[in-house]
């Protein structure tokens, strides 16, 4: 399924008329590259043909003539690579970043695009000299029964038209041929498209594309996680711990009112501690979730909140002096988050510290130390490592580091370190 | 009902019903608070559910008693701590009581740092449905007494562990009370132990974290509070 999805990505339907546009476009630069050979071809030719008599004359002018060959193709090269390169971009919705390299100076640069326009002057150029013979052709066909009724013919080919009914069976077969080629034009701007990216595409340019995006994406879900989180916190901390506070309250107000001796009254004061055990087990959940302190006083406070549910003594020791970017604040967030929970399941630590810091006001790297005098290893239990992973994979995703110091016996400490730089980081 | 009525009207007289402005966004919760405090004699002049209109109806009708809310709109931070403090900035003794979904303490520093804990309630919303409880927190923090939740303070208990550590377990528990604002025989009758104990644990409570005893309870309880908040950061 995914792999679909991939490819889908990679070469996404073209629609119907964009093809055509884009197919007439490639037949319209093949035909005028062909033009350009032939009139360099036609240029030898006529030096060659003009100056017969000199064997030494011809010679020089065979050099001069296959020189401006050597020159011009490659510029003709160059240019039909562009401008095919930026319409199968366009057509195909990529980035135009990865363009290829061209440059007349350095030939190796030169190869592919060579090779393009040698495959684009054979196989395209028959394929664009047939497509436009078709067409034109079609097009003639289709006003050859207005030519026969004023008394004119038509010629097409090697036919001529000159009854009604062959002019009506002409433009038949023309409309028949054109909405061929109308809907053929899709799947050939696609094939030509696909063609430019393979052959002009160096391999690893290619693979660096596919990095980027992945890399692209992998933030990009990451941020889509933690927005997911607070539309749930807010939903039930808007939603349903309102109501449910709601119904405590009412249940106190039925106790207030009931006379002590009252039938029912140890119901009615049970469902109420029930109810308010229930909204207890919610706001710890919820806290889990994403806690309004972090927006609110930012990663310092939201640590320092977070260590007071842990059994252990987890001093905090905050000296960054501003806020950090939002999406910064709540990944490292839960990075503490989790490895404060991975010292108290596993390490049997009996406290912990954790230093929020800035190593390098002007890189804007910050650093999150925790460290435990538990008894070490983290990291090499595999089965244990789940909550490791996650926090490799969120640091990962923000171009951060993350190093582990864990010696058998202890004591453990756990870095990140990341550049914060807002708009520049990356 | 009429019996809930007549209790509190005995166990506190006062000469006119406390006129209240209520500020909550969730109109659920907004309209069972009214009720609840209609229902316990006090009368509400105004009940918003925006900081700007809480700061509006606390210039205009001029209450006894602010109840708000921590997160209101438009951003849902801490609009109504803000609004409360913009008003006791324009009326000093205003008392104030919020309400929060949440023990953070980073919006008691930001409420006691506002006021000198003075006539300021800082509790969980759960405390709303022990009805007169709650109703007589807030004559409490009326007549100027300081409450604030056991549980924000049994947290700050475990944020300051190390001097605090000294403390007994009852120690502890008779400083969470007298931290919501009790006087002794209050805290006596809660914990069900005689009021001389009280004063007994009270006293080694003071001596332990270095606070001169003191009998004026609104000091008592700010001096813990600034006490316990004070090395944090």
């Amino acid at each position: 399924m995914s792999r679909v999805e991939l490819q889908q990505e990679v070469l996404p339907i073209v629609k119907r008329w964009r093809g055509v546009l884009y197919t007439a476009a490639v037949v319209a630069r093949a035909l005028t590259a062909l033009g350009g050979v032939v009139l360099l071809g036609r240029l030898i030719a006529l030096a060659l043909n003009g100056s017969g008599h000199s064997t030494g004359g011809v010679g020089a002018i065979l050099v001069a003539g296959l020189g401006l060959l050597g020159m011009g193709l490659p510029l003709l090269s160059v240019a039909l690579a562009r401008a095919d390169w930026s319409g199968a971009a366009a057509l195909l919705d990529r980035a135009a970043g990865g363009r290829p390299e061209t440059r007349l100076s350095e030939p190796r640069t030169l190869v592919r695009p060579l090779a393009y326009t040698v495959v684009m002057l054979t196989l395209g150029g028959a394929v664009a000299v047939l497509s436009a013979l078709v067409g034109v052709g079609s097009l003639v066909a289709l006003v050859s029964p207005f030519l026969v009724a004023i008394g004119d013919q038509a010629v097409i080919g090697p036919f001529t038209v000159n009854t009604v009914s062959q002019s009506l069976f002409a433009a038949v077969i023309a409309v028949a041929l054109l909405a061929g080629l109308v809907f053929a034009s899709p799947a050939a701007a696609r094939a030509h498209a696909s063609l430019v990216f393979q052959v002009l595409t160096r391999p690893e340019q290619r693979l660096q594309r596919d990095l980027s995006m992945t890399a692209q994406s992998r933030a990009r879900l990451v941020r889509a996680f933690d927005v997911e989180r607070r539309r749930i916190e807010s939903d039930l901390h808007d939603g349903v711990q309102p109501q449910l506070l709601s119904v405590s309250m009412t249940l106190g107000l039925a106790l207030a009112a009931m006379p002590a001796d009252a039938p029912g009254r140890a119901d009615v004061a049970r469902a109420q501690s029930q109810a308010r055990q229930t909204l207890e087990a919610l706001r710890r959940f919820v806290r889990n979730i994403h806690p309004q302190v972090l927006i609110d006083h930012g990663l310092g406070a939201a640590v320092g909140e977070l260590a007071d549910l842990f059994a252990i003594p987890i001093t905090i020791d905050d000296q960054l002096a501003d806020r950090l970017p939002a999406d910064v604040e709540t990944n490292l967030y839960f990075c503490v988050a989790e490895l404060l929970a991975n010292v108290v399941k596993h390490s049997g630590a009996s406290q912990a510290d954790v230093i929020l810091r800035r190593l390098q006001p002007e890189t804007e790297l910050v650093e999150i130390s925790v460290r435990d005098d538990g008894c070490g290893g983290a990291g090499t239990r595999r089965h244990e490592n789940g909550g490791l992973d996650g926090i490799a994979d969120r640091v990962a995703a923000l171009d951060g580091d993350l190093v582990i110091d864990s010696p058998l016996g202890g004591p453990t400490i756990v870095t990140i370190t990341l550049g914060v730089l807002e708009g520049g980081r990356r | 009902m009429t019996e809930a009525v007549t209790r509190t009207a005995a166990s506190s007289p006062l000469p006119e019903p406390l006129r209240v402005v209520i500020a909550e966004d969730n109109t659920l919760l907004r309209e069972g608070l009214e009720v609840l405090l209609e229902r316990n004699g006090f009368v509400i002049v105004a009940a918003v559910g925006t900081a700007e209109e809480l700061i509006a109806a606390g210039r205009e009708s001029d209450p006894d008693l602010v109840v708000t809310d921590v997160r209101m709109p438009p951003t849902y931070r801490s609009e109504g701590l803000a609004a409360a403090v913009i008003l006791r900035k324009e009326r000093p003794a205003l008392p104030v009581v919020v309400l929060s979904q949440y023990v953070e303490q980073s919006y008691v520093a930001e409420l006691l740092d506002s006021a000198d804990g003075a006539g300021i309630g800082y509790l969980l919303k759960d405390r709303v449905s022990d009805v007169n409880e709650f109703a007589d927190t807030l004559r409490r923090v009326h007549a100027g007494g300081t409450a604030v939740d056991p549980a924000v303070i049994s947290q700050m208990i475990k944020r300051r562990r190390d001097p605090l550590q000294r403390l007994t377990a009852r120690e502890r528990e008779v400083l969470a009370v007298m931290a919501e604002g009790h006087s002794n025989s209050a805290i006596a009758r809660r914990l069900v132990i005689s009021e001389a104990a009280v004063v007994k644990h009270i006293g080694n409570t003071m001596m332990k974290l270095d606070l001169p005893p003191n009998d004026d309870q609104n000091r008592r309880v700010a001096a813990v509070l600034a006490y316990l908040r004070g090395q944090e950061g």
